[in-house]
């Protein structure tokens, strides 16, 4: 079993418990960098909880358009470990755990606080796990009412079944990808950070329709689009025109509206025969360029 | 029947044009395809192009232009059809027939091409269509291409030259009559074409004004990257006035490659250095 997901990550607000469940690490990343970024756009205390060391973090947050450095030289972001926090050592206790959140919340006073938790501390051989439940249980209660949003972060390959059903009870909100289209050849999927999509895999015509669907929701936002391909090794032409086409559509606003188009240089090489550096629209980055 | 397009030196190739007709080797495979394994299909041609040698980007050119024929086949034939392989010494030459009924009178004697996006979704339904790209594409990376199509279907069959030792890329400098000339030898492709985007980008950034003239004359072989960056590269002078460029010494197979892909117009073309040179210095500031 696997929660469903009814949120959008744009969509969280204060008071937010929320769980979020990800098959992989670039949409654990990309879906952190868009929390993180909306928490430091409106003005709130953000931080990071991850086993990702705090270069590493800023770093994939750089990556997606955060701006992190300035963030954390301001205090505003944190990015930071386990240790001290959720665990002492191996060991946890949710009471400890839940102490450190309050003090937490007590200091980030009426601005607010944004906390993103990995939680792959919990798959590690760790006393005390079993109360993984109970802190959840905690942490929906001490959120409730205040200007603090949690967001718990569950690999949905590595955690069983019976843990994520046990946790879900205590979120108010699940939160997940939004996915157009997945199988073993091909994943469609929604990019947070920045705004976009996401093409993974083998890409042709018998998928032109999930390709729409993405597309269409991608340029209904407002901003840039950005079609990340960089994991995609094939695509054909009907499908190139019409991320194309949909760039030729973006409206002549003001200020304009880019499409930037981010794959390996053979791909790249398709878009420009096709005539993408003609659509004023386009950028095209290759995606060794990070 | 249509044909286009005579076969052109694969890179580091200086001896007789690959692909040619009357040397059609030995079959390597012979695979029947349909909607559903049109991704097996991409993957044994790429499995034969790197077997056979081809570098990287023209194995990515080569299965492209098949994955689009065989789509053709798949979308306007009979939802089914056959790839054959043969490798020569020189060429993979490979034949992708749909027993199916031909395309409709209307679309002339060219294999039927995609009409529309394949979807209703409203925003999408908006978007520009222009029939033809895909096989537009297929002739762009193709050495070779010939469409048949008839009572028994259509039969598509392209080339791609196999690469001979040859120079390697490199790209040598000189000056001429106030022009910069920057000569390309070996082949043009995925793994040089990002030397030549960015000799060409700090030579804008230098020279304020820049005259260039491209001397192609050494060229070896190309792919679908080799043919972007002289796109791009012709765009970023655009970009950039006066700076202007030429291109000089084409193989002949890549002019004419350029002129029947509507490529040609993009640039302008001389046939040496020196007259490239010319036309540059007659032009005014």
């Amino acid at each position: 079993m696997t929660i469903g997901a009814d949120t959008q990550i744009t969509d969280l607000t204060v008071n937010d418990h929320a769980c979020l469940t990800f098959g992989e690490p670039e949409d654990l990343f990309d879906l952190t960098a868009a929390f993180v970024r909306d928490g430091l756009d409106g003005g709130l205390k953000v931080m990071w909880l991850s086993a990702a060391t705090p270069d590493r973090a800023t770093a994939e947050l750089a990556r997606r358009g955060v701006a992190a450095e300035p963030a954390l030289a301001s205090g505003q972001l944190a990015a930071v470990g386990f240790e001290g926090r959720l665990l002492a050592g191996q060991v946890f206790s949710a009471g400890q755990a839940l102490a450190w959140l309050t003090r937490e919340m007590e200091a980030s006073g009426d601005h607010g606080l944004r906390l993103a938790v990995d939680m792959s501390w919990a798959l590690g051989p760790v006393t005390g796990v079993e109360q993984l439940p109970e802190f959840e249980e905690k942490v929906a209660a001490a959120v409730a009412g205040t200007a603090v949003s949690v967001l718990c972060q569950y690999d949905r390959e590595r955690f069983d079944p019976v843990t994520l059903a046990s946790v879900a009870a205590f979120h108010t909100r699940s939160v997940a990808a939004a996915t157009y289209h997945a199988d073993v050849m091909l994943r469609i999927c929604r990019q947070y950070a920045p705004p976009g999509i996401r093409l993974a895999g083998e890409l042709d015509y018998q998928a032109a329709e999930s390709l729409a669907l993405a597309l269409t929701e991608a340029i209904r936002l407002e901003g840039d689009v950005t079609v990340n391909m960089a994991p995609l090794a094939f695509i054909d032409v009907p499908c190139a025109r019409m991320i194309l086409d949909a760039a030729r559509g973006l409206n002549p606003s003001t200020p304009p509206r880019r499409m930037i188009l981010r794959c390996r240089p053979s791909l790249a090489a398709r878009f420009v025969l096709l005539g993408a550096t003609d659509i004023p629209a386009v950028s095209l980055v290759s995606a060794d360029d990070h | 029947m249509t044909t286009d397009g005579d076969a052109r030196p694969a890179p580091g190739d200086t001896g007789p044009a690959p692909g040619n007709p009357g040397n059609q080797g030995h079959q390597i495979l012979d695979q029947a395809f349909d909607a559903g394994s049109l991704y097996a299909l991409r993957a044994a041609v790429a499995a034969h192009a790197s077997d056979a040698g081809l570098p990287p980007g023209r194995a990515d050119d080569l299965v492209i232009a098949v994955h689009e024929l065989a789509a053709n086949a798949v979308r306007h034939g009979a939802g089914h059809g056959r790839l054959r392989i043969r490798r020569s010494d020189q060429a993979l030459l490979c034949e992708i027939s749909d027993d199916g009924a031909p395309p409709p009178a209307s679309t002339t004697n060219e294999t039927a091409e995609e009409t529309t996006n394949q979807t209703d979704t409203p925003d999408a339904a908006q978007w520009r269509t222009e029939p033809g790209h895909g096989l537009a594409l297929v002739r762009q990376v193709a050495d070779q291409t010939s469409l048949r199509s008839g009572p028994s279907g259509t039969l598509a069959t392209i080339s791609f030259g196999l690469a001979t030792s040859g120079p390697p890329f490199r790209l040598n400098h000189r000056d001429l009559d106030h022009c910069t000339v920057l000569a390309v030898t070996g082949p043009l492709d995925l793994a040089s074409a990002s030397e030549l985007s960015q000799t060409i980008d700090r030579l804008l950034t230098e020279t304020p004004g820049l005259k260039l003239v491209l001397d192609l004359d050494g060229l070896a072989g190309w792919d679908s990257v080799g043919l972007a960056a002289l796109i791009t590269a012709q765009q970023r002078i655009n970009a950039s006035p006066p700076a202007r460029m030429v291109l000089a010494g084409l193989p002949d197979h890549l002019q004419k490659q350029l002129r029947q892909t509507q490529m040609a117009d993009r640039f302008t073309l001389a046939d040496s250095s020196a007259a490239a040179a010319g036309t540059l210095s007659s032009e005014p500031q």
